[in-house]
């Protein structure tokens, strides 16, 4: 799994981080490490491309949810606890109102759709197809 | 029944891309189905990290994925030698129901049952975990279902 990370104005700062290769369960803890330096280091919207990401697991879906965790300044849920990880995740889809307004995604491809899709993530998490929309949809 | 074959891992998820070219390569020898290939990959995927970090629990030990074809369905069998656990008996978790009412459920297990027709536990003889996944194939792949 490869990251890349570029910083946008438009209109509020946003991280667009861009992931390429599998994110299953031997990387997305990088992923998680990577985004909590982001957001250490000034990161509050972030836009993740998947748009080259070719596979995602439900490691990934415990990858997201960590993201948008930290992005809210909550601690995310201990990934190594496995079940009881799933279980807070599983509340969070539960209980979510509406869409996570500090991260977003762009470009899944079909298949990591369906996997959002299955599990509820698509309700929780904006999915975007145009990547100027999707960073004018961050607000202050 | 096309012959099956075997791929035998260490448990540990840097072995898990193995897993998935293995699965894909074999499958796409046996059938041209490309979604039921990839529901597969992913099952494969959940159910085998599924052993490595809550079977073995980040201990060594063999992981073996045999595949096979039979009755227009791919079959997938992951063995190891892990601690009994049956993921056919983990309740899937009812995503309509307050939390309230619901039990502890994984995504991985909830994508395995959505992404296959049928999962099969067994304790095997030689004291191993068998976790048996079938698939079902279309013979003539016109459209997404």
């Amino acid at each position: 799994m490869n990251m890349t990370t570029e910083q946008v104005h438009s209109p509020v700062p946003v991280t667009v981080m861009k992931l390429t290769g599998d994110l299953d369960a031997s990387s997305y803890l990088d992923v998680i490490a990577a985004a909590k330096q982001l957001v250490q280091t000034g990161t509050r919207d972030l836009l993740l491309d998947v748009s080259e990401m070719k596979f995602m697991s439900s490691s990934g879906l415990v990858a997201l949810h960590s993201i948008a965790m930290l992005l809210r300044g909550e601690a995310p849920s201990n990934p190594e606890e496995g079940w009881s990880a799933m279980h807070a995740i599983s509340r969070e889809v539960e209980k979510a109102a509406g869409f996570e307004t500090h991260l977003k995604l762009l470009n899944p491809q079909p298949r990591v759709a369906k996997t959002l899709d299955v599990t509820g993530f698509a309700r929780i998490i904006q999915v975007f197809t145009d990547r100027e929309a999707a960073l004018a949809s961050f607000t202050v | 029944m096309k012959p099956a074959a075997t791929l035998t891992i260490e448990a540990d998820v840097s072995q898990l891309s193995r897993v998935r070219q293995f699965v894909g390569e074999t499958a796409s020898s046996l059938t041209p189905d490309a979604d039921a290939i990839e529901d597969l990959i992913l099952a494969l995927d959940e159910a085998v990290t599924n052993v490595i970090v809550h079977g073995y629990q980040d201990s060594p030990g063999p992981v073996g994925v045999t595949m096979s074809f039979q009755s227009g369905a791919l079959i997938a069998s992951v063995c190891d030698r892990a601690p009994p656990y049956d993921p056919t008996t983990t309740p899937e978790p009812d995503m309509g129901l307050p939390l309230e009412q619901r039990r502890p459920g994984g995504f991985g297990v909830l994508l395995i049952r959505h992404l296959t027709d049928e999962i099969r536990y067994r304790r095997t003889p030689d004291g191993e975990n068998e976790l048996t996944l079938i698939k079902k194939t279309e013979m003539h792949h016109e459209h997404d279902h």
